[in-house]
């Protein structure tokens, strides 16, 4: 049993039902659990409004008496404290306790708990147990993803050591437009202040905590921002022309925006966004592939399959 | 930590009044699992209730608390009978939730349009962005019709592909278990075509239907065989990919032209692997493998005279 939550739901109760301001005096006299000298009154209960105030509560402070703003009230309206039980149908409580739920296991999964005991004690839920919530997108989801969502509300930039793709880490600093999720892992995108452009992240390439600025309403999000989900070179999507063996290249063709048919080989034009990943799909499949164009793309596979020629001799 | 728990406690406490008020009569095992609790921490939590009220604290103000019997009634504590406010943070878990939900249940459904609805005007009120797009690596569908199976014991007739052979196969599966990995679902089954267990990685499916014939597994013993190969890799460059396809935390430390010790699964899927660094990286070992790399890439190259 503890004194302290005691104390602590009755400040709340007290200052909830009181219809004025009450002062510290009349709280340290009516409230059960304040006790010794003044001074320690005092100081606890200023801990006691911090930790209202850190479960999110928020307390209002006002003068009492316009000619002596000395004496100083408090109270807690109920619009601010409670959840607006009549904005949600029974269906949408359902939906919300589901998208809690989604987090069970994951990294928001303490988060999603408070949720699922508020939602709790709203009302009746709707039953929709025909929708499944397994969902390994939630998995994967970084810890810190709570914090990015924030930064974007708040506007507050952030500072983080970054993994690049020699392994250096270094430290770089965003001001966070979007985020998503694609393929299996979260990426966030936004203004990277040392490259003085917008730039991308993986979540897991994050090394370290998140340093977030105390100031909020840094920057603006452009409007005219699109968060480019494609992770593209260059702005023109631009399309390959490739030579694919016949019963082969199963990956390539299921891309191709147009398939022939031929003897040996078949040809296979496709879209893509980025040149190095293309690159990488054409090697892996060696000689059951041979590049027509464009000529950049046709020589930077020939010039890497001499690599590896040269490598392994 | 003394501290950190009676923080908890007061968010329990101020959560739990409203849940005891809608659920009247609530078993306390039920109280503990719905909190996530243990039932002595229950109690605990409604001896400390019991003190709680207005000013005055006579019975007359006092939170009312019945609870001997194991089943848990409330009353006179209408001042805390509405549920708190949601924080800025499980608003934020919730809209990301809703955009998970819309992918799992895709965008045919008639839930859709209301999780949508929902979602955006949360989002209006918060001033909290949904993400741009949520997108798993394998359609819900797919999933879904792979868990009902299970729970039906059915098996599924499955066009895979085989990414290191280059190869799609029709195979006959008895779908068990889920497991997740380095970003990637599978699910672990038995194979009729290789009258073994196999695991197969979702997004490689490429069809799958369910089938009526019904595969008998019930004398099956799972074979273990370690077919894999050690294998040397010298690092030149690009060593965040090649960490990552590997799942290998040493490179961290590693730098360029560093040796890389690896399990490759099969030889096939080390040479195109490789194939694929574009010449930033080098088998060394074994030769028969470094060889092959060579050849193959010799192979290639000729198409190109």
């Amino acid at each position: 049993m503890s004194r302290k939550s005691e104390r602590l739901v009755n400040l709340v109760i007290a200052l909830l039902a009181t219809k004025r301001y009450l002062t510290k005096s009349e709280i340290f006299r009516i409230i059960e659990g304040y006790e010794g000298s003044n001074e320690s009154m005092e100081r606890m209960f200023e801990r006691d409004k911090d930790e209202l105030r850190a479960l999110g509560i928020s307390i209002e402070v006002s003068a009492l008496d316009p000619l002596f703003d000395d004496e100083i009230g408090y109270r807690i309206r109920s619009e601010e404290f409670e959840l607006d039980r009549n904005g949600f149908t029974s269906n949408e409580i359902a939906y919300m306790s589901l998208a809690a739920q989604v987090w069970k296991d994951a990294s928001l999964g303490e988060i999603g708990q408070k949720v699922i005991r508020k939602l709790s004690g709203l009302a009746k839920q709707a039953d929709i147990s025909e929708i499944p919530t397994l969902a390994p997108v939630a998995f994967n989801a970084p810890i810190f993803l709570t914090e990015i969502i924030e930064c974007i509300s708040k506007r507050k930039p952030i500072e983080f050591s970054y993994i690049d793709s020699e392994l250096n880490t270094l430290v770089r600093q965003v001001n966070v437009y979007s985020y998503f999720a694609l393929k299996g892992f979260w990426y966030f995108s936004g203004y990277d202040e040392s490259k003085s452009d917008i730039r991308t992240f993986r979540c897991d390439r994050v090394s370290g905590p998140l340093t977030i600025s105390k100031k909020a309403n840094c920057y603006d999000v452009p409007n005219d921002f699109v968060t480019d989900v494609n992770f593209s070179d260059s702005d023109e999507k631009i399309s390959a022309q490739l030579s694919v063996r016949k019963g082969r290249g199963a990956q390539l063709r299921s891309y191709a925006s147009k398939v022939e048919l031929g003897d040996e080989f078949d040809f296979v034009e496709l879209p893509f966004f980025s040149e190095s990943e293309l690159i990488s799909l054409i090697l892996w499949h060696l000689d059951d592939v041979v590049v027509l164009g464009p000529a950049s793309l046709r020589a930077s596979v020939v010039a890497s399959l001499r690599e590896l020629v040269a490598t392994h001799g | 930590m003394v501290n950190k728990l009676a923080d908890n406690q007061v968010a329990r406490l101020l959560d739990l009044v409203p849940y005891l008020t809608l659920n009247q009569g609530v078993a306390l095992e039920k109280i503990a699992l719905d909190f996530n609790i243990s039932k002595s921490d229950v109690l605990n939590d409604l001896n400390t209730l019991w003190m709680c009220g207005l000013p005055g604290y006579t019975p007359l103000e006092l939170i009312d608390l019945s609870f001997e019997t194991g089943f848990v009634w409330i009353r006179n504590a209408e001042v805390l009978s509405n549920p708190r406010k949601l924080t800025n943070s499980e608003v934020g878990a919730i809209i990301v939730g809703l955009s998970i939900l819309r992918e799992i249940i895709g965008p045919d459904s008639s839930h859709n349009k209301l999780v949508e609805d929902l979602s955006s005007r949360l989002s209006i009120k918060s001033e909290i962005i949904a993400p741009t797009v949520v997108k798993a690596e394998v359609s819900a569908s797919l999933r879904e019709m792979i868990y009902s199976a299970m729970k039906n014991n059915e098996s599924l007739k499955i066009s895979y592909h085989s990414f290191s052979r280059d190869e799609i196969s029709i195979r006959d599966i008895i779908p068990l278990s889920f497991s997740y990995e380095a970003n990637h679902e599978y699910v672990y089954s038995f194979c009729q075509l290789s009258q073994d267990f196999r695991v197969f990685r979702l997004d490689r499916i490429v069809e799958a239907d369910v089938n009526q014939k019904f595969l008998d597994i019930s004398n099956r013993q799972e074979k273990t065989s370690d077919s894999s190969i050690d294998v040397s890799i010298r690092v030149l460059a690009n060593l965040r990919k090649i960490a990552e396809t590997f799942n290998n935390n040493d490179l961290l430390n590693a730098q360029s032209g560093n040796q890389l010790q690896i399990k490759a699964f099969n030889s096939e899927w080390i040479v195109r692997t490789i194939s694929s660094f574009q010449g930033t990286a080098a088998v060394t070992q074994p030769l028969e493998i470094r060889n092959l790399i060579a050849n193959r890439a010799q192979n290639a190259l000729n198409l190109y005279l």
